[in-house]
């Protein structure tokens, strides 16, 4: 069989990174893609590196066009790790940081999985969308990227009825990683753990198995697995324990 | 006097609700893009002697929705906000165009984001209101045919949910709204077959039904028993209901001239 190749979005850190390594050393040819530049990647991803903005507005286009040029005819999995956070009163968020979060987390991985379906479908394909547990749960201070990962699920859960028998839809949600995103966003990192969180290189791994394991939705960790049963099934048990969690900080 | 504020007014859900409120005594103001509708239906409105005003705004653009913000803080703030704007794509994602699902998510997620956060940082949600949000049923079940749409829904759903904690030290309610199929011409043009169109619930009777929910200070609102028991089914056995709208509104479509 020919090497398999897969694109995956955030790929120059966190999670994204750490999944691409797993899929190189499992030998599949990896497209990564990122916002930073390829100087600053390991020598073994520089190669099919793609350096894209997923916020600009023709991104998706542009990652086509880049396969194109590589000669790249189809993809066996199309992964979007990609993702930013925002974190803070809802009112405080410009309307620029409400329309990033949104162009990158949402509308960059459907206008992405739209331009690079005719090569899903040439490979009998995978699409995987990188949720959050944040999606089943009331989280706010993290409100519009709750959202954002919320809108991936309906998105997922609509497509997968639409091309099942041709390309598989999985969506996994991760709980909190120990990544730079946090930091980025001004979070309060002592307050919530953060240097308790998993790593980004454990996440990978099991996203990876999640992914074999062809599971539709995953949810990665036990006690993430409780957080989204609880956010899904206990609905207003769990919207007064966040608040009471957010009166009392 | 107390104040409603309600997007895409001027036709649908949100027309019902403006005039449930404007009968109730409130003072009404419609953002919609269809200025001669909208212009139209505050005429009538305060020819039956309620205030009426009108904000012209296309919600699918992001600077057109910050010139809204610019009116709307000239306003009094809103006892009740409703976001009902919304529009849809249909047809198999794959052959779709992106631009039309791109406004989807624009109008139905972007512009309720942008409208709410604007309106908070100016003050413009009175003490003790609700902000109302227009999801779907299709957040318990998932919509083939409409996968853009149901992204911007479950999104809906979930800020508003995380807005309802985050605003609740404030005495600000809010309400998310899960309706079925509802008798409006957003209905007609989105659906692969209207012949039973009967069926689907009045707007005027939903108006009532969230109206109620307001008042109630509830979290949701899924209007009818129908499509609560559409939901319930859709939580606990998830396939099933999938299949069932893959038969009833995919396929159908998909198939031309259906």
């Amino acid at each position: 069989m020919s090497q398999p190749t897969a694109l995956i979005t955030g790929a120059s850190d966190g999670i994204g990174l750490a999944l691409a390594r797993i899929y190189l050393a499992r030998g599949w040819r990896v497209l990564p893609l990122g916002r930073r530049p390829a100087t600053e990647l390991e020598p073994t991803l520089r190669d099919n590196y793609i350096r894209v903005d997923l916020a600009q507005p023709y991104a998706a286009e542009l990652v086509a066009e880049a396969l194109r040029r590589r000669g790249v005819g189809q993809l066996e999995q199309l992964i979007h790790c990609a993702g930013i956070g925002a974190y803070g009163p809802v009112e405080a968020q410009t309307p620029e940081a409400i329309c990033a979060l949104l162009d990158v987390n949402l509308r960059a991985p459907i206008a992405l999985t739209h331009a690079l379906l005719p090569l899903l479908l040439a490979a009998r394909g995978r699409v995987i969308f990188i949720g959050s547990v944040a999606a089943a749960l009331p989280v706010p201070d993290y409100a519009v990227y709750g959202a954002t990962k919320a809108g991936l699920e309906g998105f997922a859960r609509s497509l997968r009825e639409e091309l099942r028998g041709q390309v598989g839809v999985q969506l996994i949600h991760p709980g909190a990683t120990r990544t730079g995103m946090h930091a980025k966003i001004g979070a309060p990192l002592e307050r919530m753990g953060w240097s308790r969180f998993p790593p980004p290189e454990r996440v990978a791994q099991q996203i990876a198995a999640a992914i074999e394991a062809r599971a539709a939705v995953a949810t990665i960790g036990p006690s993430n697995r409780l957080l989204r049963f609880a956010g899904r099934y206990l609905g207003g048990l769990v919207d007064r324990a966040a608040a009471r969690r957010g009166s009392a900080a | 006097m107390s104040h409603c504020i309600i997007t895409g007014g001027a036709d649908g859900i949100g027309r019902a609700v403006a005039e449930r409120y404007a009968r109730a005594g409130y003072a009404v103001t419609l953002v919609d893009r269809d200025a001669e509708r909208g212009a139209a239906l505050c005429a009538a409105l305060r020819a039956q002697g309620a205030s009426a005003t009108f904000v012209a705004a296309d919600l699918s653009d992001a600077r057109a929705i910050a010139g809204a913000l610019v009116e709307l803080g000239q306003l009094p703030p809103a006892d009740v906000v409703v976001h009902s704007a919304g529009i849809s794509a249909v047809g198999a994602f794959a052959g779709s165009a992106l631009a039309a699902q791109h406004a989807v998510l624009d109008v139905n997620l972007r512009a309720p984001l942008l409208l709410t956060a604007g309106l908070l940082a100016r003050g413009r949600v009175a003490p003790g209101g609700t902000l109302v949000f227009i999801a779907s049923l299709s957040v318990f079940t998932g919509y083939p045919g409409a996968a853009v749409y149901a992204a911007s829904k479950d999104g809906v759903a979930a800020y508003a949910r995380s807005l309802r904690v985050a605003l609740e030290q404030r005495g600000i309610n809010v309400l998310t709204v899960f309706p079925g199929p509802t008798r409006t011409a957003h209905a007609r043009r989105y659906s692969p077959d209207n012949r039973r169109e009967g069926r689907r619930m009045a707007p005027e009777r939903l108006a009532e039904l969230l109206a109620v929910a307001v008042q109630r200070r509830q979290a949701t609102l899924i209007p009818g028993a129908g499509n609560r028991l559409f939901a319930i089914l859709g939580r606990l056995c998830p396939p099933l209901l999938d299949h069932a709208m893959r038969k009833t509104i995919l396929e159908k479509l998909a198939t031309p001239g259906a």
